[in-house]
């Protein structure tokens, strides 16, 4: 295919302007090109039937095409005009080519000017010597790619690509073609990878012959791409990852060549780089993260636990002056207990963090018979702190479900995640209001524990980084990871931890737990 | 058979390998394994379009390299995408911005009007998320429909996909 245009691109037709030529395959026009008005050929297209009005097709289709060319002389093919055609056609792999000359025209043959009448042997011979050495040329071309493990796809005139010689098995899996079936590669397809880079080849050959490409670049490169392709023909195939790469060359007789590579050691070696590059930038990244975290947790630390010490010391230097009365000695005491069990409560939030990263916080009870009661442990957990709430004059309640509302958790770290919730409140809270715990059952198979206080809220600047490590909300006495812990424990159940400010003023901190049931 | 092309995007080792190998072979590796250039799979699905007809498709995904310095997306990439797939690791917060910047890109060559969702993978790791999952949704906008998927257990990986195979059949972004 392709023979009277590569015939004229090679130069062994030229000079004339009454040349022109249609190819055939299968019955359908693959390429139509040249003097087509003259010769009335402006209804045969590319891709098209052969029109059966043409007179000249059915003169060639009555004739076996065996090899040795027919001649038809001074055809009248359009009747307009007051001249006829000559027209020559022969076949070659089932390739029908069909050439059409003015009767009366001169043409032009590797520079011998010869009378129409002199040159039909001549060009023809020319022609299929052309065609003969082009083969072995392309075969040769083909043969020695393929001994390299790579493979070729030629750009057709009529647009599809084929490789010029047997192909090897693994061009045949990626292109999916089925034994019998036509070796062509339409371009274009851009959810196909390789027809996709076609596309853009032809387009890049295109521009080369057109002089709009720069002509110094006349090749260009796919990125690496893999598929997941049987290794065997059949159902049973196993399959595995094959890597490709496509060159698109454009020669420099105007045609376009598009060289595929099968990766192997090479990619192992480029994917083993690249894998060391990005496995330290993750190790280096994780490490900074780490690393910074670790500074801020420890400056964190010491900071908070600077406070109450600061405040026994205090206190024992009082008492240790000898100049206080019994009242004062007493409230001095009061005041470095106090202390002391603030600093005491931080370790534990320290420790809980700790041990919450660090250590397999995974367990958890899903069995609705034994899961921890989220109502039960509100209960207990607001009892324990009732002391604390007495003693600054704030109310605490427990509203909502009777219960018992059994949830996915363990009981020991929903206790901390309640305590840290009412904690919270009360260091917010004013005195003489009360803070509400309010345990609901809601669709979708989730408990809703809140914890409503009628303080000032969290000002709206930290608000989105309420949950994170280190963040406190102005008070004193909190090293900021009360409410990380919070989230932390209560995601990894599978539920929520949210704030929004509370109706009527003050905060409202909600945990989404998920509730157990036999399904869960 | 219908076939859509979709594009999963996003920084290198956020999951988008071990997201396809969840939806197309239901496994996971914990092994990070860069991808170089593009790995294509195909899967078929059945989805259930408005109208409550039944509709299979041939999704063939395009798990596209990861890109920073060491390797760029070619924009030929995006062409002929149905829809577009973001990818961000919650534990690691800037892969989100990385996600939309590259989403930006392939905008330009495929349009606005392809679908586009971002997933935050990596849910099983949450408490190591420094930024909390609702924070960083509230970050996106809600056309991208973010939600959290973990190539790991599964979570809302199949979900995802089905998603947006019903929105590309029904051309809506």
């Amino acid at each position: 295919m392709g023979l009277i245009p590569d015939a004229i691109q090679a130069g062994l037709v030229a000079g004339t302007t009454k040349l022109a030529w249609v190819t055939l395959q299968d019955s359908v026009v693959v390429d139509v090109g040249g003097a087509t008005d003259y010769h009335a050929l402006s209804d045969v297209a590319a891709g098209q039937p052969l029109p059966d009005t043409a007179a000249w097709a059915s003169a060639i289709s009555d004739q076996p095409l065996t090899g040795e060319p027919v001649e038809l002389k001074g055809l009248s093919l359009n009747p307009e005009g007051d001249y006829g055609s000559d027209v020559i056609a022969w076949q070659v792999e089932g390739v029908i080519s069909v050439l059409f000359f003015d009767a009366s025209s001169t043409v032009k043959l590797l520079g011998a000017t010869m009378q129409r009448a002199n040159t039909d042997a001549f060009l023809r011979d020319r022609l299929a010597g052309a065609e003969r050495m082009r083969r072995v040329e392309r075969r040769s071309r083909g043969e020695a790619f393929s001994a390299l493990g790579y493979e070729l796809l030629e750009e057709g005139p009529d647009g599809v690509f084929r490789p010029p010689t047997e192909p090897a098995p693994w061009l045949v899996t990626l292109c999916g073609w089925e034994p019998g079936e036509a070796r062509v590669v339409d371009p274009g397809d851009p959810v196909d990878y390789l027809s996709s880079f076609l596309g853009d080849a032809a387009e890049f050959f295109r521009g080369v012959r057109e002089g709009s490409a720069d002509q110094e670049e006349r090749a260009f490169s796919s990125g690496i791409w893999t598929e997941i392709l049987p290794e065997s023909r059949g159902l049973d195939a196993e399959y595995r990852d094959q890597s490709f790469q496509a060159h698109a060359l454009a020669l420099t007789d105007g045609r376009g060549v598009v060289v595929v590579e099968l990766k192997s050691m090479s990619l192992e070696e480029m994917q083993s780089t690249l894998q060391r590059q990005r496995d330290a930038e993750l190790s280096y990244e994780g490490l900074s993260h780490e690393m910074q975290v670790k500074d801020v947790l420890l400056h964190c630390i010491v900071h908070d636990l600077r406070g109450p010490l600061a405040s026994l010391v205090g206190a024992f230097s009082l008492l240790e002056s000898g100049r206080l009365d019994a009242v004062d000695q007493k409230e001095t005491i009061e005041m470095g207990l106090r202390q002391a069990k603030r600093q005491d409560e931080m370790i534990r939030h320290v420790l809980d963090v700790f041990s919450a990263e660090y250590e397999a916080l995974r367990q958890y009870d899903d069995d609705p018979a034994t899961a921890p009661d989220a109502v039960t442990i509100a209960r207990e957990t607001t009892q324990r702190q009732k002391a604390a709430y007495q003693a600054a004059g704030v109310e605490l309640v427990v509203t909502g479900d009777a219960g018992p509302l059994p949830v996915v958790g363990t009981a020991d770290r929903l206790e901390r995640v309640i305590a840290n919730l009412i904690g919270n409140a009360l260091r917010h809270a004013p005195k003489g209001s009360a803070v509400e715990v309010d345990l609901k059952s809601k669709p979708g198979g989730h408990v809703v524990v809140s914890v409503l206080d009628r303080g000032p809220g969290v000002p709206e600047a930290i608000r989105e980084r309420l949950f994170r490590r280190f963040v406190q909300g102005g008070s004193a006495g909190a090293a900021g990871l009360g409410l990380f812990y919070v989230r932390m424990t209560v995601e990894r159940w599978g539920g929520t931890a949210e704030y929004a400010p509370r109706e009527g003023g003050g905060a409202a901190f909600q945990v989404k737990l998920r509730r157990a049931t036999l399904s869960t | 058979m219908i076939r859509k092309k979709i594009c999963l995007l996003g920084s290198f080792a956020v999951g988008k390998t071990s997201l396809v190998r969840r939806f197309v072979h239901s496994i996971f590796s914990e092994r990070y394994h860069t991808t170089v250039g593009v790995k294509i799979d195909k899967k078929a699905v059945q989805v259930r379009v408005d109208d409550g007809s039944l509709t299979e498709v041939t999704l063939v995904i395009w798990d596209v390299q990861g890109e920073d310095r060491f390797q760029q997306i070619p924009k030929s990439y995006y062409r002929g995408s149905s829809g577009l797939l973001l990818v961000a690791d919650g534990t690691r917060p800037t892969t989100l911005d990385s996600a939309i910047e590259i989403a930006e890109t392939a905008s330009e060559v495929i349009g606005k009007d392809v679908p586009q969702r971002l997933l935050l993978n990596k849910g099983d790791l949450v408490a190591q998320w420094e930024v909390p999952a609702p924070e960083l949704i509230r970050k996106v906008d809600p056309a991208l429909e973010p939600r959290v998927t973990s190539a790991k257990t599964g979570a809302s990986v199949d979900e995802a996909f089905r998603e947006i195979t019903r929105s590309l059949l029904m051309g809506e972004a």
